[in-house]
């Protein structure tokens, strides 16, 4: 198996073992295996010609994975956060052991997230409101680096779901779309005005 | 129960060899079909008891477990049943319009 494979298998491993849960605890680790077992089967999937798209079909069984995960019944908060202590302390994350973690690791998924939320509406507000192209870009800058910050803590203390980190990534995107869209119009509208005063 | 195209799929994978034991990713390539429409479609057939699995044990270093599903002997019969009466329902739904009315006689 490549270097490259072995990753995505890796990463596609933590999706689906990340994903999983979210399901009870008489199915998940059922259900975990039966899905994790099939991604070697992918990747050594000799109907697939090439490296690159058996890995990426392994990428979307994975994302199909967390679908479904995400279209059945929720635990409940209590059960999730007895499954995340077990699950957090076999883990081992470094950074649950650094001084002032543990502040960011006691926050609720419900803070987490607002903190997440709040990030992304801020950068759409300050995106919308700028016109100057090099404030722009500073607070395209500044946003994305906040937002990756929010979004990593949130998937390393495992309280931020899937759908909370797309729609992060998604209100980033709108951001800047905006923030441009903004940029450009105003551009035009000074140069509008230029024309019609007859200034060149 | 009306047979939705997916599960038509799955079970005419199934049906392909009523016997054979078929694990998800196999069953993915045969009916042509994502992870996230086929593992909710299996679960459902084994609710109904269309469908059983089975583990299978690891046989070389390194290989995870897997899990294999296949058809019970009622399921075969459902599943033919099924498929069929899909099929019927299809080909009447293909009918011309005309062809189903009776003629409403004259102009006048």
């Amino acid at each position: 198996m490549a270097a490259g494979g072995g990753r995505m298998l890796a990463c596609c491993d933590f999706l689906i073992r990340r994903a999983c849960r979210r399901l009870p605890d008489i199915t998940r680790e059922e259900q975990e295996k039966e899905w994790v077992g099939e991604l070697p089967v992918i990747l050594a999937d000799q109907d697939v010609r090439f490296a690159w798209m058996r890995a990426l079909k392994m990428l979307m069984f994975a994302a199909g994975v967390v679908k479904v995960v995400h279209r059945a019944p929720k635990v409940t908060k209590l059960q999730t956060a007895q499954n995340e202590g077990a699950e957090s302390a076999a883990r081992g994350w470094p950074l649950e052991t650094m001084d002032g973690m543990p502040a960011i690791a006691a926050m609720s998924s419900a803070q987490t997230e607002a903190v997440v939320k709040a990030v992304a509406s801020a950068m759409a507000r300050s995106a919308a409101a700028e016109s100057s192209r090099l404030r722009t870009q500073i607070v395209l800058l500044l946003g994305t680096i906040a937002s990756l910050i929010a979004v990593t803590v949130g998937l390393l203390f495992q309280h931020v779901s899937v759908a909370t980190v797309l729609a992060g990534e998604v209100g980033s995107a709108l951001a800047g779309a905006g923030g441009i869209v903004v940029f450009a119009a105003s551009r035009r509208f000074v140069r509008l005005c230029r024309t019609k005063r007859g200034v060149r | 129960m009306r047979t939705t195209e997916p599960r038509a799929r799955v079970l005419e994978a199934f049906l392909a060899d009523p016997h054979a034991r078929r694990y998800g990713y196999e069953l993915m390539k045969l009916a042509n079909l994502q992870s996230g429409t086929l593992y909710p479609l299996l679960s459902r057939l084994q609710d109904e008891g269309m469908v059983t699995s089975q583990w299978e044990a690891p046989t070389e270093p390194g290989q995870r477990p897997r899990r294999y599903y296949e058809l019970t002997g009622e399921g075969v019969r459902a599943a033919r049943l099924e498929l069929a009466e899909a099929g019927l329902a299809q080909r009447q739904g293909a009918r011309p319009q005309g062809a189903r009315r009776p003629a409403t006689g004259g102009i006048f």
